[in-house]
C-alpha cells in the first residue's frame, strides 16, 4: 500500500490517544489525565479535540488507498481547520462565540463573560491551523508544488517544535528560548509527531524527495540554528535583564529602610538628649510613633532581605542593640522625671547609651553597605547582559543571514544546473520520442497486465485507422482475431527480454475498417513508467505475404508446366529415337542390298560386262559406300545430342595426345608438325570430348593436305570466370570468312568434295557437342592462311572432380 | 548335298537371305542352313511346334539372328532362348544393320555369343559370314547336348 508507514500510524494514533485520554479526563473531572504530565496546568479541551482530529486524519491518510477513507480523512482535517479559525478570529476580533467552552459546559464553572478561560493559546492555535492545511491538502491528488506546500507546512512546525523539546529536555525550564511550558511540552509532543507524521507519509509515497545538495541543506540547518540562538541568546538576556532591575528596586528598598532606621535611631537620642536638658514634658510627644516606625522599618528588612542570610544574621545582631539603646533612653528620661538633671547628666555621662548607639549603627551601616555592594554586582551584570545583546544581536542576524543568503546563491546555482540537465533530459526524451513517433513502422507499447495500449506513434494510427485516443481505450485483445487469442496469452506469459530472432512472429491484426493484415511483430519487454510494458514493432507484410503465395503459386505452375514440357520431351525423344533406329537399320538396309547385288552381278557377269558397264557398277559401289558413310556421320551427330553425358574432369593433354596418336597412325605419309601447348583440366563427357577433338584434329589434317609441313596448333588462350577458351589452329587452306556462318550447319561444307572430302557433319557435331557442354565455339580464318577453331569449355572444379552430369 | 541343317539363320529381308546364302555359299555352308522368317518361326523351329514340329534336324549349332523382324524381334528370341536350359547353350550371333548403343547392350545382356553389324561393302559382308561361319561352325567345337540332340538327322 503506498505511503503506508509504521511510523506516521504509530504517531496517529499517539496522538489521538492523548487527545482522547484528556478530553476524558475532562469529562470525568479526573486532573491528571486533564494534564498528562504531572503538575502542569491542565491542556485546554479544544487543544485536545485537536489532536482528536488531526490524529484521525493523519490515520486514515496513511491507509489511504481507498476513496472512502480520504473522504472521512478530508472531513476530519477541514473540521480541526475550522476550530482553529475561528478560535483565532475569537482572539483578532474580540469576540466570544463560545466554543472554548463547548467541551467544557456542564462540567468545570462557568466563566466570566468576557474572560473565556480555556481559550486555546494563539501559537497553539496557528500551529494547529497549519498541520490541519497540510492535512487537507494530503487528501488531494499529489502534485509536486502540492507536496512541497505540504512538506514545508509539516516542517514549519516539526522543527521549532522539534528544536523546543531539544532545549526543553536539554536545558530545562529556565533557560527556555521559546517560554515553553510543561503543558506546552505536550502540545509540542503532538504537533510534532503530526509534523513528522505527514513527512514521513509523503516520502514513502516517494512524492518528497531530498533534490537539494548536503551543502544548502546543511547551510539552511545552520542558518535556522543560527536565528533561533540569537532569539533564544537576546530572549535570555533581556530577562535577565528585566530580572536584575527588579532586584535593584529591592536592594534600593532595604538601602532606604535601613537609613530610615538609622534615622529614627538618630531622631530618638536627640529626643531623650533635649528633654533631658530642658525637662519639659511636651518635647517627649511623637517619641512612641517613631519608636513604633522604627520597628517597622526593622520588620521590613527582616522581610525584604529573608532570602539573605548574612543580612538576616546581622539584623538578629542589631535588633537587641535597638532594643537595649531604646530601653536605655527610656530609663534616662524616667530618672530626669523624678530624680532632677543632675542624675540623668551622670547616666549620660557614664557612656553607655552611647556605646549601644554606636554598635548598632556600626551594624546597620554594615548591612546598607552589603545591598550597596550587591546593588554594584547586579547593576554590571545588567551591563553585561545588555552589551552581550547588543552584540549578540546584530551579529547572529548578519550571520544567519549570510548563512541564508550563501544557500540562496547555491540554491540558485542549482536550480539553473537543474533546470540546464532538464532541458536536456527534455530534449533527449524529445529526440527519443520522435523515434518512436516518426517510426516508418507502426509500433506501440502495450501493459502486460492489463493488455491495455500504453503508447502508439504515427505510423500505427495511420496504418491501423484508429486515433490516439481510440488506441488508449483499447486492449491488444481489440486488434487481434478471436482465433489467436490463446497463442496471444501464450505468448504474454513468455518473457522476452531482447531483441532476438525467436521474439519475432507473424500475427494476425484487425485494422479499425475490419480489413484482416498479417504483421510480422517484433516485441520486447521493458518497464514502461511504473508498468509492465510490452513494446511492439509491427511489420505490415499482407503484401509480401500475397506476393510470396503468388510467387509459390507460379513456381508450382511452373514446375508443372515443366514436368509436361519434359514428359513431351521424353516422347519426342523417344520418337526421335526410334526414328533413327529406323534409320540406322532400314536405310542401311537397302544400300546393302544394292552393294550385294551390285557385287553378284560382278562376281557372276564381271566377264560379260564392257569396261564402261564395269566403271559403273564401280560407281555405283561408291556411291552407296559414301551414302553408307553419310548415314552413320547423320546418326553420330544425331546421337551427340542424345546421349546422356557423364562429366568428369578430363586431361586434356593426355586426351589430345591419345587422339594425335590414333590419327598419326594412318598418315604416316604426311610431314605434320604438332605444337602442344600445355592445357589445363576441363570437366567434359570423355567419350564426346574425345569426338570433338577427333573431329576437329582430323579437319586440320585434312585441310593441310596441300602443305608441306603441315602445322597443327593445340592450346588455351585464356582461363577466366571458370571457362577455358581452347584453340586448334593449323596452316591448312583455310575458307573465306563470309561463309563463317555457314561453317557449323548440318551438311555445309566450303570445299568441293573432289577437294576435300566430307560429309559436312563433323563440325556440326563439334558445335553440337561444345554447346551442350555450355561453351561456344567460333572460327577465324584468312583463305589459303590457314583457320583457327576456338571453343570454350567449364574448367574442372576441385569439388567437381566425380561430378555427374545431365543429360 | 542337303546335310544336317545345322546353321539356323533368322532373317526377314528375302535380300538379306539370298546375300547371307551367297555368303555362305562361298564357303560350302549354305546347305546347312535352316531359314526362317521371323522370331516366331524361329522360336517354333526351335522348340519343334507348329508348322515345324515335324522338322527332320536336330538343334542348331548356330543361330544367325536379325534383331529387327516382324512378330517377335530378335531380342526376345534371344531372351527365349537363353532363358531355356537346353536352348542357352546355343551360341547366337546377332547380324544386324544396327549399331545403336542400346541394342548391343541389351544383346550382350541376354548373353549374345557374338554381335555383328552388317557391313553395307558386300565383300566385306561376306568376310563377316564367312568368318562367322568358319569360326563357329568348323573351328568351335560344339556344346554337347546340340550335338547328341535328340532329332535324327534324315535326308530331305
Amino acid at each position: 500500500m503506498p505511503g503506508n508507514s509504521v511510523f506516521t500510524q504509530i504517531a496517529a494514533v499517539f496522538v489521538f490517544s492523548l487527545g482522547a485520554t484528556i478530553l476524558i479526563g475532562w469529562r470525568l473531572g479526573l486532573e491528571p489525565l486533564k494534564s498528562i504530565i504531572p503538575g502542569a496546568i491542565a491542556i485546554r479541551p479544544n487543544v485536545a479535540a485537536e489532536m482528536v482530529l488531526c490524529g484521525a486524519s493523519l490515520l486514515l491518510l496513511s491507509w489511504g488507498a481507498f476513496d472512502k477513507l480520504r473522504v472521512w480523512a478530508a472531513t476530519f482535517a477541514a473540521a480541526a481547520v475550522a476550530v482553529v479559525v475561528v478560535t483565532l478570529m475569537e482572539i483578532i476580533c474580540g469576540w466570544n462565540l463560545g466554543i472554548d467552552d463547548v467541551l467544557t459546559r456542564g462540567y468545570a464553572p462557568p466563566r466570566d463573560e468576557l474572560d473565556p478561560g480555556w481559550r486555546m493559546l494563539p501559537a497553539t492555535a496557528f500551529s494547529y491551523l497549519t498541520i490541519g492545511v497540510a492535512l487537507l491538502l494530503s487528501t488531494r491528488r499529489a502534485t509536486p508544488s502540492r507536496t512541497a506546500l505540504i512538506a514545508g507546512l509539516s516542517a514549519s512546525q516539526l522543527i521549532p517544535a522539534g528544536l523546543g523539546l531539544i532545549t526543553f529536555f536539554v536545558l530545562g525550564n529556565r533557560w527556555n528560548p521559546l517560554g515553553m511550558t510543561s503543558s506546552g511540552v505536550t502540545t509540542a509532543i503532538t504537533l510534532f509527531l503530526l509534523g513528522g507524521g505527514l513527512l514521513v507519509s509523503l516520502r514513502r509515497q516517494g512524492s518528497l524527495v531530498w533534490s537539494l545538495n548536503k551543502f544548502t541543506t546543511i547551510g539552511f540547518g545552520v542558518g535556522i540554528l543560527l536565528m533561533v540562538i540569537t532569539t533564544a541568546t537576546a530572549f535570555t538576556y533581556a530577562r535577565r535583564m528585566l530580572e536584575t532591575n527588579t532586584w535593584v528596586n529591592h536592594r534600593q528598598e532595604v538601602i532606604k529602610e535601613v537609613e530610615q532606621s538609622m534615622t529614627a535611631m538618630a531622631k530618638l537620642a536627640a529626643n531623650e538628649r533635649i528633654y533631658t536638658i530642658v525637662g519639659e514634658e511636651h518635647l517627649l510627644e511623637g517619641r512612641e510613633e517613631t519608636k513604633a516606625s522604627l520597628r517597622v522599618n526593622l520588620s521590613e528588612i527582616r522581610q525584604l532581605t529573608a532570602d539573605n542570610p548574612g543580612q538576616q544574621h546581622r539584623l538578629d545582631r542589631v535588633e537587641p542593640l535597638i532594643a537595649q539603646r531604646m530601653q536605655w533612653e527610656d530609663q534616662v528620661i524616667a530618672v530626669r522625671r523624678q530624680q532632677g538633671l543632675d542624675t540623668a547628666a551622670s547616666m549620660i555621662a557614664s557612656g553607655r547609651g552611647i556605646t549601644l548607639s554606636r554598635e548598632a549603627l556600626a551594624i546597620l551601616k554594615e548591612m546598607e553597605n552589603e545591598e550597596y555592594r550587591l546593588l554594584t554586582g547586579d547593576r554590571k551584570g545588567a551591563e553585561v547582559a545588555s552589551n552581550a545583546t547588543f552584540v549578540l544581536l546584530p551579529l547572529g542576524v548578519f550571520l544567519s543571514l549570510a548563512v541564508l543568503s550563501l544557500c540562496i546563491f547555491f540554491l540558485n546555482v542549482g536550480a539553473a544546473e537543474r533546470r540546464a540537465a532538464q532541458a536536456r533530459i527534455r530534449e533527449s526524451e524529445q529526440r527519443y520520442r520522435d523515434m518512436f513517433e516518426s517510426n516508418p513502422l507502426p509500433m506501440w507499447v502495450y501493459d502486460r497486465e492489463t493488455l491495455q495500449f500504453l503508447a502508439v506513434n504515427e505510423a500505427a494510427m495511420w496504418h491501423y485507422g484508429y486515433s490516439r485516443e481510440e488506441f488508449l481505450i483499447k486492449t491488444i485483445k481489440d486488434i487481434r482475431p478471436a482465433e489467436e487469442l490463446s497463442a496471444l496469452a501464450e505468448d504474454i506469459a513468455h518473457i522476452s527480454p531482447g531483441f532476438e530472432s525467436e521474439n519475432q512472429r507473424l500475427w494476425k491484426h484487425r485494422k479499425k475498417d475490419g480489413t484482416m493484415i498479417d504483421v510480422e511483430v517484433t516485441a520486447h519487454d521493458l518497464r514502461f513508467g511504473r508498468r509492465l510494458g510490452r513494446l511492439v514493432l509491427a511489420n505490415d507484410v499482407t503484401v509480401r505475404r500475397h506476393a510470396e503465395e503468388e510467387i509459390r503459386r507460379l513456381n508450382a505452375d511452373l514446375e508443372k508446366r515443366i514436368e509436361q514440357r519434359t514428359a513431351q520431351l521424353q516422347t519426342t525423344n523417344r520418337e526421335l529415337e526410334s526414328f533413327s533406329y529406323s534409320v540406322s537399320h532400314d536405310l542401311r538396309a537397302p544400300l546393302r542390298h544394292i552393294e550385294g547385288y551390285v557385287e553378284l552381278v560382278v562376281r557372276h557377269a564381271g566377264d560379260s560386262l564392257n569396261e564402261k558397264s564395269r566403271k559403273h557398277l564401280q560407281t555405283v559401289s561408291e556411291s552407296v559406300a559414301e551414302m553408307g558413310q553419310l548415314i552413320d556421320d547423320l546418326l553420330d551427330f544425331s546421337r551427340m545430342g542424345r546421349v546422356e553425358m557423364r562429366q568428369t574432369r578430363i586431361d586434356l593433354d593426355r586426351l589430345v595426345g591419345e587422339t594425335i596418336g590414333s590419327l598419326e597412325s594412318s598418315l604416316d605419309t604426311r610431314n605434320i608438325i604438332w605444337k602442344r601447348r600445355p592445357l589445363p583440366p576441363v570437366e567434359a563427357d570423355p567419350a564426346l570430348l574425345k569426338q570433338v577433338f577427333v573431329n576437329l584434329l582430323s579437319n586440320a589434317v585434312k585441310y593441310t593436305r596441300p602443305r608441306d609441313p603441315a602445322e597443327v596448333e593445340i592450346g588455351c588462350l585464356s582461363e577466366k570466370n571458370g571457362e577455358a577458351v581452347l584453340f586448334v589452329r593449323d596452316n591448312g587452306v583455310g575458307f573465306d570468312m563470309k561463309y563463317a556462318s555457314k561453317l557449323f550447319g548440318v551438311f555445309q561444307r566450303l570445299h568441293h568434295a573432289d577437294e576435300f572430302e566430307g560429309t559436312g557433319v563433323g563440325l556440326a557435331t563439334v558445335q553440337r557437342i561444345i554447346v551442350r557442354h555450355g561453351g561456344r565455339i567460333w572460327a577465324d580464318s584468312t583463305l589459303d592462311r590457314g583457320a583457327t577453331f576456338f571453343f570454350t569449355l567449364p574448367k574442372a572444379h576441385l569439388e567437381r572432380k566425380n561430378g555427374n552430369g545431365r543429360t | 548335298m542337303d546335310g544336317p541343317k545345322r546353321i539356323l539363320l533368322v532373317e526377314d529381308s528375302a535380300k538379306d537371305i539370298e546375300l547371307a546364302l551367297e555368303a555362305l555359299g562361298e564357303h560350302k555352308l549354305a546347305n546347312q542352313v535352316a531359314v526362317v522368317r521371323d522370331g516366331a518361326e524361329a522360336l517354333d523351329y526351335l522348340y519343334r511346334r507348329g508348322h515345324f514340329a515335324n522338322h527332320p534336324d536336330g538343334l542348331p549349332v548356330l543361330v544367325l539372328l536379325d534383331l529387327k523382324m516382324p512378330k517377335v524381334d530378335g531380342l526376345e528370341v534371344l531372351r527365349q532362348m537363353k532363358a531355356d536350359p537346353v536352348l542357352k547353350r546355343i551360341p547366337v550371333v546377332m547380324m544386324t544393320s544396327s549399331r545403336e548403343h542400346s541394342d548391343l547392350t541389351q544383346s550382350y545382356e541376354l548373353g549374345v555369343n557374338s554381335y555383328v553389324v552388317k557391313p553395307v561393302k558386300f565383300q566385306e559382308f561376306i568376310d563377316a559370314v564367312k568368318h562367322l561361319g568358319l569360326y563357329w561352325v568348323l573351328v568351335n567345337e560344339a556344346p554337347p547336348a546340340v550335338v547328341s540332340g535328340p532329332a535324327p538327322a534324315e535326308p530331305s
